[in-house]
């Protein structure tokens, strides 16, 4: 209503007098103290109460490159974090002492083709994580932050990762 | 004969809307209505504007509320996470190399303290209040710093009374194939 455009009304008179009256709009800028402005209830709170469903948001964003390889990072992490954690917690509630456990897995009998592969996988975490940790440092210098950069620096990460782990799954 | 169908129809609805508008306002009328608005835009456009366009009023507030802590800034720390971030660069291959007791404690200091900064970032993210309530955010923190704290003691306990931290991962990392000569 507010943006009608008085170009296209015929009627003269009233074409005059919208322009009159978009010329004499005022927009009143009321300064106001911090407190009036903050509410009982928050933005969540709000829509809950009114009953609204939240809009659609992950499942409709195309993956991409930069989302996905963000998130693997993430994903990463929290894995060699698990890792991390039953290493620690197992050292203290284990009851025999890390010999035995070697001497178990040998007893396992895998080939050294397994070996392998299961050496690569559970490496790659790692692989993944330090390039992409190196990525990450090298943005908070300032370095490579147009989406080109990025882009390329990703591919050339995740070639990386794969070398990397490559080489410690065959050491 | 379709064309004059239409036609005909079209010339009637135009009579019809004609016939109407002339109903409504007069000829005369139709004349005073548009000198009235011609003489309200000059004379008072303020009035004129609060019928077509009303004041529009927002509040607005000119000092930002205070959401952050008042009294820290994040930076220094976030110097600090970076700095770990990039010594386990170092760290990690040094422990590997030449492994010594010295170099394990480092290591295990730094994995568990980058693994403590990432998970909490995880748990800043994804437990807000919002979504799970009030209870879980903190009660995730709290589960966060025990399972650091238990994870860096059992860590510790292992390098002080087992073979170390790289040397247990070399071991496991240097069992052989059934099908090799060892």
């Amino acid at each position: 209503m507010y943006a009608l455009s008085s170009s296209l009304v015929r009627s003269p008179a009233l074409r005059q007098g919208l322009q009159k009256a978009a010329a004499n709009r005022q927009v009143s800028l009321k300064v106001v103290s911090v407190g009036s402005t903050i509410k009982d209830e928050s933005f969540f709170e709000k829509n809950e109460r009114l009953g609204r469903q939240m809009s659609p948001h992950l499942t409709i964003y195309k993956p991409q490159l930069t989302s996905m390889l963000s998130i693997m990072h993430r994903g990463t992490g929290m894995a060699m974090g698990v890792g991390v954690w039953s290493l620690g917690i197992g050292a203290l509630i284990a009851s025999q002492d890390i010999s035995h456990y070697v001497t178990m897995v040998e007893g396992l009998q895998l080939s050294a083709a397994s070996l392998t592969a299961i050496k690569f996988i559970i490496a790659y975490p790692f692989g993944y994580h330090a390039a992409n940790g190196i990525r990450h440092l090298l943005w908070d210098t300032g370095r490579f932050l147009k989406i080109k950069e990025v882009y390329s620096t990703g591919y050339v990460m995740v070639a990386t990762s794969v070398v990397l782990t490559a080489i410690l799954a065959l050491l | 004969m379709l064309s004059t169908v239409l036609l005909r129809g079209a010339a009637r609805g135009n009579a019809a809307a004609l016939l109407k508008s002339v109903r409504l306002t007069s000829l005369n009328s139709y004349s005073t209505i548009v000198a009235n608005t011609q003489r309200q835009a000059v004379s008072k456009p303020l009035a004129l504007a609060k019928q077509i366009s009303p004041i529009v009023v927002r509040n607005i507030s000119v000092s930002t509320p205070r959401m952050a802590s008042a009294t820290s800034s994040h930076t220094r720390l976030w110097t600090i996470e970076r700095i770990v971030s990039a010594g386990l660069l170092a760290v990690i291959p040094a422990a590997f190399i030449a492994p010594s007791q010295v170099l394990d404690a480092l290591l295990a200091i730094s994995v568990v303290i980058h693994t403590h900064w990432g998970v909490e970032a995880m748990v800043v993210d994804y437990m807000r209040p919002s979504v799970v309530g009030n209870i879980l955010p903190k009660v995730s923190h709290i589960a966060l710093i025990i399972m650091s704290v238990a994870t860096l003691g059992g860590l510790f306990y292992y390098i002080k009374n087992d073979v170390g931290l790289a040397n247990g991962i070399k071991r496991f990392w240097a069992i052989k194939g059934k099908d090799s000569n060892q």
